[in-house]
């Protein structure tokens, strides 16, 4: 949600049509390898790119299915409604309360954000499944029947469609983006005006283990304790506002925080499902944060521990005992937070001149 | 079709002027980063790293120049060691950075490289020494234009120093089963896949469990790896740099 990078799939349906044979350059047109004796940090200024991908909603889809699928895994049938409140907490743990109370009383300013988080899983899909739209698109229909997806472009933020728009229009020119972006997480939360915003702070600051990270220098004990309570204070939440949509908001908010815990890019586990290590999105590769955001596709048998636990936890949070939310976040003795070898964030500098294959 | 021809040599041109830029920005664009690395106890080699393909390493070593040329995709090495009179390379492969390239270029993973003549081959991963599987170079401030991944922080908020743990290989040290040098060991051992590492990968994936120690104890009993004096790297004189 915070920051934008840009990688060679098409985004929209200006991209898509334009992909097929118009004005616009694509990678399928025009390819430079380092083999041909350029030095790599000229790789990627020669690499057009015709994608943009948002961070931080690339793994939305993979929220929204853990929980959705925790629900079947229970038998829970939730109404429409319900579905879609529960689908918003699922992807957006980080609204503070007065947007949280905002959306669940249908007043106030409501973030776009709000509903852009599912019709951006939509887009995703189908810039992957460009080759057979339709199908794609019948598929997602089929699975999530209340969403709109016929105008899924417009939910897309503006700065989304800013930077679609001038991919679209200077193509290759934004290929430099494409870098690992290291320079967006120190300044914006280096930004007076935006160091203290929420989802700013849930990213790269001291809020980060909402998404099972931590900021350096954080230990991983205190992460483990923040993570346990900000769960349990959802859960209390969900079961103090009943059935209304907040509470299921709150109840999806819990789950993400959960199915991030099992998400190898957030935290690594052992075999036993201790933690073993919280990684730092300031200090991260966001090329090897995304991959692994795509927990089905890309660590199944974490994708199906995120669902049985988050199952679990439902059942938790709509049982009436006692909310021992620990057992979800046991701590190996250690742990660590850190950044694994190999997924290191580049510099601003190597940010701009790295290519493809000029290191990670 | 024109507007494409304009926009190729703006970009030339662009280039030309970013690399005039950068050459006269650089401290010392002759011979690049030069450092002296460890390759066996107490015995240091100068290393250089030049610049613009900082891929690469030039070895001065047995009053030979050997080069290392790494491969499109490959990490800047991480280890660069002496077995039997020849030098050896690891490094980290992502190359596969995106979703498509991962199928072609297979899963992040080790590639080691034997000395032959005064360049490099790749060996397979069950071919190279156990004995020096360690990471000796780190570079100050991290590799150049990364971040440092050098410390951590433990569970109760202690600075871990992942050279501490190189030098020492106490594999009683807490959080040595939980460092980079006892993944090291289980990807040449057992599973040169990263997702063993990460918990990603198929479910069937052969995973490294952290928190049993017995495969760090046993890999150290059965190989016997090098003990390194200081595995920091130290800035070569200016007047050695040339070779």
């Amino acid at each position: 949600m915070i920051a934008v990078i840009v990688a060679n799939e098409p985004l929209h349906r200006g991209h898509m049509s334009a992909a097929s044979g118009s004005h616009l350059v694509t990678s399928q047109h025009l390819t430079f390898s380092v083999d041909r004796g350029y030095p790599r940090w000229l790789h990627s200024w020669f690499n057009p790119v015709s994608r943009v991908d948002i961070l931080g909603l690339a793994d939305l889809p993979n929220h929204v299915a853990v929980g959705l699928d925790a629900m079947r895994q229970l038998g829970i049938n939730l109404s429409a409604e319900q579905a879609e409140c529960f689908s918003r907490g699922l992807t957006l743990p980080d609204l503070p309360d007065a947007d949280l109370n905002g959306i669940a009383s249908g007043k106030g300013d409501i973030p776009m954000a709000e509903l852009l988080a599912l019709k951006m899983e939509v887009s995703k899909k189908l810039a992957l499944l460009r080759q057979n739209l339709d199908q794609a698109k019948n598929q997602i229909q089929q699975r999530y029947p209340f969403l709109d997806l016929d105008d899924w472009y417009d939910w897309l933020p503006p700065a989304a469609r800013w930077v679609g728009d001038q991919a679209a229009k200077y193509g290759r020119r934004v290929g430099y983006w494409r870098g690992d972006s290291t320079f967006i997480g120190p300044i914006l939360s280096r930004t007076p005006g935006l160091r203290n915003n929420r989802t700013i702070r849930t990213h790269y600051g001291n809020l980060a283990y909402y998404h099972g990270m931590g900021d350096s220098g954080a230990s991983a004990a205190v992460l483990q304790t923040n993570m346990v309570s900000a769960v349990r204070g959802l859960l209390e939440d969900f079961r103090k506002n009943g059935n209304c949509c907040r509470a299921y908001i709150e109840l999806g908010m819990a789950v993400h925080m959960l199915t991030d815990s099992w998400t190898p890019g957030h935290v690594q586990r052992d075999a036993s499902g201790s933690i073993n290590l919280f990684q730092d999105y300031n200090r991260q590769s966001i090329h090897f944060h995304e991959y692994y955001d795509d927990l089905a596709s890309h660590a199944p048998a974490a994708y199906d521990s995120a669902v049985n636990r988050s199952a679990w936890l439902i059942q938790m949070a709509t049982g009436g005992g006692p909310l021992d939310v620990g057992v979800f976040f046991p701590l190996a003795p250690d742990a660590r937070v850190g950044v694994v070898p190999g997924t290191e964030k580049a510099t601003f500098w190597r940010t701009l001149f790295s290519g493809p294959s000029g290191g990670y | 079709m024109f507007s494409h021809g304009r926009e190729t040599l703006s970009c030339w041109l662009f280039s030309v002027v970013v690399a005039v830029f950068l050459a006269g920005c650089s401290q010392d664009k002759a011979t690049g980063d030069c450092f002296y690395v460890e390759i066996a106890p107490a015995k240091f080699v100068p290393v250089r790293f030049p610049y613009f393909k900082d891929h690469d390493l030039v070895i001065k070593y047995n009053g030979n120049v050997v080069t290392y040329k790494s491969p499109p995709g490959v990490n800047m090495p991480e280890s660069l060691m002496e077995y039997n009179g020849k030098l050896y390379v690891l490094a980290f492969d992502t190359s596969a950075r995106r979703y498509e390239d991962r199928k072609k270029y297979g899963p992040w993973r080790w590639r080691c490289f034997e000395q032959d003549g005064k360049g490099f081959k790749e060996i397979p991963a069950s071919s190279f020494p156990r004995s020096i599987a360690l990471i000796n170079i780190w570079r100050p401030n991290g590799f150049r234009g990364h971040v440092s991944r050098r410390f951590s922080t433990g569970t109760n908020g202690e600075k871990i120093d992942q050279i501490d743990l190189v030098r020492s290989l106490d594999t009683e040290n807490l959080y040595f089963a939980n460092c980079e040098i006892a993944w090291l060991w289980f990807m040449l051992e057992v599973n040169n896949d990263f997702n063993a590492i990460v918990g990603g990968g198929p479910r069937d994936t052969v995973r490294y469990n952290p928190s049993d120690r017995s495969f760090v104890r046993e890999f150290k009993a059965k190989y016997k790896p090098t003990q390194l004096t200081t595995v920091e790297l130290k800035p070569v004189p200016r007047k050695d740099r040339r070779f």
